[in-house]
C-alpha cells in the first residue's frame, strides 16, 4: 500500500487529508427550516441551506463539494457565516445602493391584499385597479403614501401583475387582453356618428366583432373609443321594397341563413354566409361588418360586386351611397369616411331570368378562401346576356370586379366556349400572389376554373340551362 | 361598467372593466368554470356559450356587451341532477376523449338541436364545424350528437 504524506485516499481517489471540518451542533428548528430550504434547492438560498444541510449530517467537505460541484471557499465560506450568524448568515448581504422604499414585509402584505377579491376585503368593486389598491392600502394604514410606480414595482417584485391577477393566468406572453378603451353604447345612428365624428381616427364601431375583436387581442387593434352600435333598435332586416334587398347594418350571418326570402330567392347569398367561418362566428358577424372591415379575403364583396350593391353610408353630413365598384379602396380601406357607418345594403332585385352562385375553394372549412367567385347573370330571351356581374375573393390587394370578363359577355349566348372565354379573361384581371394559401400562377388558374364553375350554376338558375 | 346577466336562470353581477371578455366574466369572477378557453383567437370553440339563444364564442365578445342578457353555459344542461341527452350522449357514445373540447361541443350542439331536431350527419358535421377536437374524436361526438337528437325527439328531456 503506497502512503503519501498529507494525503489519504478516499472513495478510491486521493484527497488532502486535512482534518475536516463541520457546521457547529444544529437546533432542531434550525433543522426544519434548512430543510425546507433544501427543497428550492434551485434558488441561491436553497444551494446554501444544502451546503450546511450536508455538513451537519457529517458529509466531510471535499464530499460536498463533489455533490454539489461548488469550490472549497464557498463551502467553507458559508459554513462560516451560518457557524456565525445562523440562518441569517445564508441570506445576501445589503447590496450598496438607496435602500427600498417598501420594507419586504409592506411588499408581501400589498401582493396579499392584490391577490384578495376586493369584495372579501369589503371593498365593492369586482377588481383592483391600482388607484383602487392605493386607496385601500392607505386608508387601512398599511402604507403611508405611495405613488403609483412604487406601488407597480413594488408588485412587479412580488412576481404579480395586475393583469395577471385578473385573468387568473399568471405567465406572461399567454394573455391575450385587448388594450383598454372606452366603451360606448349609443341608442340611435345620429348619437353614433356624432360619437364617431368627435373621436374620429381613435374609435372604432363595433357590430359583430368577430374580426374586430380577434384582431384588438392580438393588439393588431387599440381603439381608444370602442361605439358598439348593437344596442341601436331597427338595424337587423332583410326585405325586399321599391325594387331592392334591403340588409341592415346589424344583420347577421346566420339571419340570411334563416331568412326563407334568401332561402328561396338569392341562392347566391346563401351560399356565401355559409361558407364565412363557422356557424359560431356567424351568430353574430354581420353582413355589412363583413363589407367595412374591406378585407380582401371576405366573402360578401365578391357577391355584392356580382350583384351590383350599393352601399349605404350615415355620417354627420346625412346619407350617401356607394357603389360596390368603387367601395373597396384598398386593402382594409373602403370608401366609408372615418365619421360614417355602413348601414345599409341594397342589392337591386334581380329580374326574371337571372342566376347567381358563389364558388369558394377554402383549404378546410371555416377558412378564408385560397380564391372563390361569385357570379351572377341575367338573361335575355333565347339564353342571351343582359348583364353579367364577376367578383373575385382573396386574389389581389383589393376584391376584384372582374370587367372585362363581364364586358365580354354582355350580348353572348352563354355557352360553354364562352363561358370558358370569359373564365380566362377573369383570370387574367386577378392579381393573386404566393402565400401559405398556394403560388400566384396557381391561384390565377383556380380563378378560371371558379370562375367558369360559377358561371355555369349561375346560367342554369337563370333557366338558361333548360 | 357594471354587467348584469342571467346565467343558467340565476342572476348575477359585476363591475368589470369594457375589455374583459364575457369569456373571463364568466370563469374567473363568477367561477363557472365549465366554459373553457382552448385557443383564445376565435378558432376552437371550447368557450362556446349561448348568449341569449345563440350559440358564440365567449372569448369573442365583451362581457359589456352581454349586459342585461340571458346566458346559457355547459352547467345549465343538468336538470335536477338528470343529464341532458347530449351530455348522456356523449358517455354513451363515447363522445369525449381528454373532454377539454366538450363544453363547447355540447353548447353548440344544444344550440343546433333546437333549430333542427332531426339532422343528418353532414348537418351535424356542419354544425360542429366551429368546434375543434384535438383528439379528433369526431366519429363519436357525431353519433352523440345523433344519440341525443333520437332522444330528444322520443321527448327525452
Amino acid at each position: 500500500m503506497i502512503s503519501l504524506p498529507g494525503y489519504a485516499r478516499r472513495g478510491g481517489r486521493w484527497v488532502a487529508d486535512v482534518p475536516s471540518r463541520f457546521v457547529r451542533e444544529l437546533t432542531s428548528s434550525e433543522r426544519d427550516e434548512l430543510a425546507r430550504l433544501c427543497r428550492e434547492r434551485s434558488k441561491a438560498l436553497g444551494f446554501r441551506a444544502a451546503i450546511v444541510n450536508l455538513s451537519a449530517r457529517g458529509v466531510p467537505i471535499p464530499e460536498i463539494m463533489r455533490q454539489l460541484g461548488v469550490s472549497r471557499p464557498t463551502v467553507t465560506a458559508w459554513l462560516a457565516r451560518f457557524d456565525k450568524f445562523g440562518l441569517r448568515g445564508l441570506q445576501d448581504e445589503p447590496r450598496p445602493g438607496r435602500r427600498p422604499k417598501l420594507t419586504p414585509d409592506v411588499g408581501r402584505q400589498i401582493a396579499l391584499v392584490a391577490r384578495s377579491r376586493p369584495r372579501d376585503l369589503g371593498v365593492q368593486i369586482a377588481r383592483w385597479s391600482l388607484l383602487r389598491l392605493r386607496e385601500y392600502l392607505v386608508g387601512t394604514g398599511a402604507v403611508s403614501a405611495l405613488s403609483l410606480e412604487s406601488l407597480r414595482s413594488a408588485l412587479r417584485r412580488g412576481g404579480l401583475s395586475l393583469k395577471a391577477i385578473r385573468t387568473g393566468i399568471a405567465r406572461k406572453g399567454t394573455t391575450m387582453i385587448p388594450a383598454a378603451f372606452e366603451y360606448h353604447v349609443p341608442t340611435s345612428i345620429g348619437e353614433a356618428t356624432a360619437l364617431l365624428a368627435k373621436h374620429g381616427e381613435d374609435a372604432k364601431v363595433l357590430s359583430g366583432g368577430q374580426s374586430l375583436i380577434p384582431l384588438m387581442k392580438l393588439r393588431l387593434a387599440s381603439p381608444r373609443h370602442l361605439i358598439d352600435i348593437n344596442r341601436i333598435p331597427d338595424l337587423a332586416y332583410i326585405r325586399e321594397a321599391e325594387g331592392v334587398l334591403r340588409i341592415g347594418a346589424l344583420t347577421r350571418e346566420s339571419d340570411l341563413e334563416e331568412s326563407d326570402l334568401v332561402r328561396t330567392r338569392y341562392p347566391i347569398l346563401l351560399e356565401t354566409s355559409k361558407v364565412i367561418a363557422d356557424p359560431l362566428v356567424r351568430n353574430l358577424a354581420t353582413v355589412c361588418g363583413n363589407l367595412a372591415h374591406g378585407d380582401p379575403a371576405n366573402d360578401h364583396p365578391a357577391t355584392m360586386l356580382a350583384l351590383g350593391a350599393e352601399a349605404v353610408a350615415f355620417g354627420q353630413k346625412g346619407e350617401r351611397r356607394i357603389q360596390a365598384g368603387s367601395f373597396f379602396t384598398g386593402p382594409f380601406t373602403t370608401a366609408l369616411n372615418s365619421g360614417e357607418i355602413l348601414t345599409e345594403i341594397r342589392i337591386p332585385i334581380p329580374p326574371p331570368r337571372s342566376g347567381g352562385a358563389y364558388v369558394k375553394l377554402e383549404r378546410k372549412v371555416g377558412d378564408f378562401a385560397t380564391a372563390a367567385v361569385a357570379a351572377q347573370v341575367t338573361l335575355k330571351e333565347k339564353g342571351v346576356c343582359e348583364r353579367a356581374g364577376i367578383g373575385l375573393t382573396n386574389v389581389g390587394p383589393t376584391p376584384i370586379k372582374a370587367k372585362k370578363a363581364e364586358a365580354f359577355l354582355q350580348g353572348k349566348r352563354l355557352d360553354e366556349g364562352i363561358i370558358k372565354q370569359a373564365a380566362q379573361l377573369a383570370a387574367e384581371e386577378s392579381q393573386p400572389t404566393s402565400d401559405l394559401r398556394g403560388p400566384a400562377e396557381y391561384k390565377r388558374d383556380l380563378v378560371r376554373v371558379l370562375t367558369a364553375r360559377a358561371l355555369t350554376k349561375a346560367v342554369e338558375r337563370a333557366g338558361g340551362g333548360r | 361598467m357594471l354587467v348584469q346577466v342571467a346565467i343558467n336562470g340565476e342572476k348575477h353581477e359585476a363591475e368589470v372593466e369594457p375589455r374583459l371578455l364575457l369569456v373571463h366574466l364568466i370563469r374567473d369572477i363568477l367561477r363557472l368554470t365549465g366554459t373553457h378557453i382552448g385557443c383564445d383567437t376565435t378558432h376552437c370553440g371550447a368557450c362556446t356559450v349561448l348568449l341569449d339563444g345563440r350559440a358564440v364564442k365567449s372569448c369573442s365578445v365583451f362581457a359589456v356587451q352581454a349586459h342585461g342578457k340571458e346566458i346559457m353555459t355547459v352547467e345549465g344542461l343538468e336538470q335536477d341532477g338528470k343529464l341532458h341527452p347530449l351530455q348522456e350522449g356523449f358517455m354513451q357514445e363515447h363522445g369525449l376523449q381528454c373532454g377539454y373540447c366538450t363544453p363547447g361541443m355540447l353548447m353548440a350542439s344544444y344550440a343546433f338541436l333546437k333549430k333542427n331536431p332531426q339532422p343528418d350527419e353532414e348537418q351535424i358535421r356542419r354544425a360542429i364545424s366551429g368546434n375543434l377536437c384535438r383528439c379528433t374524436g369526431y366519429v363519436n361526438i357525431v353519433k352523440a350528437i345523433e344519440y341525443a337528437a333520437a332522444k330528444l325527439r322520443q321527448g327525452g328531456s
